[in-house]
């Protein structure tokens, strides 16, 4: 287990000591906790093209989609922003992100976990289990091992203190007082916001506003809209919910707020044990763990969470079905998303030509059924993804969820099919999904 | 747009058709399933379907030069390293956007023995490659262009 630094005792602070070039990136970086220097080389844009240590170990990086570290090939598949799959050689290795993009698990071919990691609210390591299969981290940026900050593009973080290492030289918005200071991550609100270039929050996450952001943990899950439930999975896959991101604030500002909402008549007592078990869904052998902790804290909020997610089995699990089993070890909420990960690697290994042949490819699950499947548009060929996974799928349309629609030949999440558009429904596919 | 229209031949469809600038350097520009293409490509739709077969056929004379980093793209740096520029369509922007460029352009009189050459003249846009970034759909097509 790693955990950050013990504040009241200075010595244990780590030193850093860095060189920058005329565009403020780093070029070198020394750390004390290390004791190793190491230097970094960046293109015309600024991005991070060769990381070098004292060792020799020399990482070079040609996009976002190949690397080669110490010789070794490295290749990334994504499907839009959503970093899916490492390729290691003749390896596969599957990311398991949370909802803001870190990743919690990664799996290999076969299903068995090779990694687990939890995080603090900024992005420190909570809890790691395994091998370091992947630098790619918290809100996945790379974690530099050798200094302990995360490579934000644009600037270096370290996670230990919430700050960037150098100001930001973009002011995002000056009327908002939290902006103002050009250290600090993400409005100091790490668990909804992220920053993906190290300059600013994008604008679509800030649309809801803080506000709503807490909101959609405490209040707006009703059981007789299961669909509300599998959009906010969904968007998230296997992620946790605020509850478990923010650790030991959960059980104080989730739970608490949860409980004065309960109290006051704003929600009913169905709402509250929802978000409680949407909460926990993702992770119950995370929530057994809190329980046999022994740590007041963590069995706190094991206990909430065991108690939502019984509460949500019970008043649920009727409506979603078989939506709860399991694939590989993970819930089938996300099977869809790993059908669509299988799709695009195979896709990856064959021609340009065949690559480019599936128009659009989409992931998709019958709820009732627990029936996880791809639907492929092909050129030339009268029909679309949507269409093709409802046929593959059978059953009430109604039943489907769908992940967002990928285009293969370049991994852009591209808009729902304009025809289906008025067979499906928004709310089966995530939040977020474009609509043309 | 001089009359000339615009079509959608396979909506939600992958569909690339191919058009020559004022100095004869061809593109192969792809529609993402959205984009518009001229009523001429639409017509030679049953070519346009196989027509990276054709294009794969032609020798690697270059290198593609890629203008954004637009994903997987393989199919665009084949076309690119054997002498064509490659347009995407931009969801957002709803125009058409520069991929990736050749590092030696393919002018249409080179491959006059190959059927591109044939399907690539219909379709003559007012602009050179080289210099244009984006393709507007109110882009003028020659009325002449049609073999």
């Amino acid at each position: 287990m790693t955990r950050g630094p013990d504040f009241t005792n200075l010595g244990q602070i780590a030193q850093r000591r860095a060189a920058y070039d005329t565009d403020n990136m780093p070029t070198q970086v020394w750390a004390q906790q290390s004791g190793v220097t190491t230097y970094f080389s960046y293109d015309g844009d600024g991005d991070r093209v060769k990381k070098t240590t004292p060792g020799g170990a020399t990482t070079y990086y040609v996009g976002d989609h190949y690397e080669v570290k110490n010789d070794e090939s490295l290749k990334y598949l994504f499907a839009g922003n959503l970093r899916l799959i490492m390729i290691k050689g003749t390896n596969t290795f599957y990311f398991h992100k949370d909802h803001l993009g870190s990743t919690s698990v990664m799996t290999n071919n076969s299903g068995g976990v090779e990694e687990t990691t939890q995080y603090e609210p900024f992005g420190s390591t909570r809890e790691h289990t395994g091998t370091d299969m992947s630098g790619y981290k918290f809100t996945d940026q790379e974690l530099d091992n050798e200094t302990n900050l995360y490579n934000y593009d644009a600037r270096l973080y370290d996670p230990v203190i919430g700050r960037f290492g150098t100001a930001d030289s973009i002011i995002q918005n000056t009327y908002d007082p939290q902006k103002l200071n050009p250290y600090s991550y993400c409005r100091n609100n790490p668990l909804i916001y992220t920053d993906p270039t190290g300059h600013m929050i994008p604008d679509d996450s800030l649309s809801g506003g803080e506000l709503e952001g807490s909101h959609s943990y405490i209040g707006d899950y009703n059981f007789d809209r299961p669909e509300t439930l599998w959009d906010k999975a969904v968007m998230g896959g296997v992620q946790y919910s605020f509850g478990l991101i923010s650790a030991p604030l959960a059980p104080v500002a989730g739970v608490g707020s949860g409980l004065i909402e309960l109290s006051e008549g704003n929600i009913s007592a169905g709402q509250f044990f929802g978000d409680l078990g949407y909460g926990i869904l993702t992770s119950p052998i995370t929530v057994a763990e809190d329980l046999l902790s022994g740590d007041p804290l963590r069995m706190g909020r094991g206990t909430a969470g065991a108690f939502g997610f019984a509460a949500l089995g019970k008043a649920a699990a009727s409506k979603i079905g078989n939506s709860l089993a399991t694939k590989n070890g993970l819930t089938s909420l996300n099977t869809a998303e790993v059908a669509l990960g299988e799709e695009l690697f195979q896709l990856s290994g064959q021609s340009s030509k065949t690559l480019s042949d599936v128009s659009v490819a989409i992931g998709a699950t019958n709820i009732r059924t627990g029936q996880a499947t791809v639907g492929r548009a092909i050129r030339g060929v009268t029909g679309c993804a949507e269409m093709d996974a409802a046929a593959q799928l059978g059953g009430n349309v109604s039943d489907i969820r769908f992940t967002m629609p990928v285009r293969p030949r370049t991994g852009q999440i591209v808009p729902v099919c304009t025809n289906c558009q008025s067979i499906f429904k928004k709310t089966q596919f995530p939040s977020g999904t474009p609509f043309k | 747009m001089d009359g000339l229209i615009w079509d959608h031949p396979d909506k939600n469809g992958e569909f690339d058709w191919l058009a020559i600038d004022q100095i004869n350097n061809i593109a192969i520009i792809s529609t993402a399933g959205i984009g518009p293409v001229p009523l001429q490509s639409t017509q030679d739709r049953e070519f346009l379907l196989g027509v990276y077969n054709q294009i794969l056929d032609l020798p690697i004379i270059g290198e593609a030069v890629f203008i954004r980093d637009h994903g997987l793209c393989a199919d665009w740096a084949d076309a690119s390293d054997r002498g064509f520029f490659c347009y995407d369509w931009d969801y957002d922007r709803e125009l058409y956007e520069i991929i990736s460029v050749p590092t030696n352009t393919l002018k249409a009189e080179d491959i006059f023995y190959s059927e591109l050459y044939k399907y690539a003249k219909r379709v003559a846009l007012s602009l050179i490659f080289k210099e244009t970034k984006e393709i507007k759909t109110n882009i003028q097509i020659k009325k002449n262009s049609v073999a």
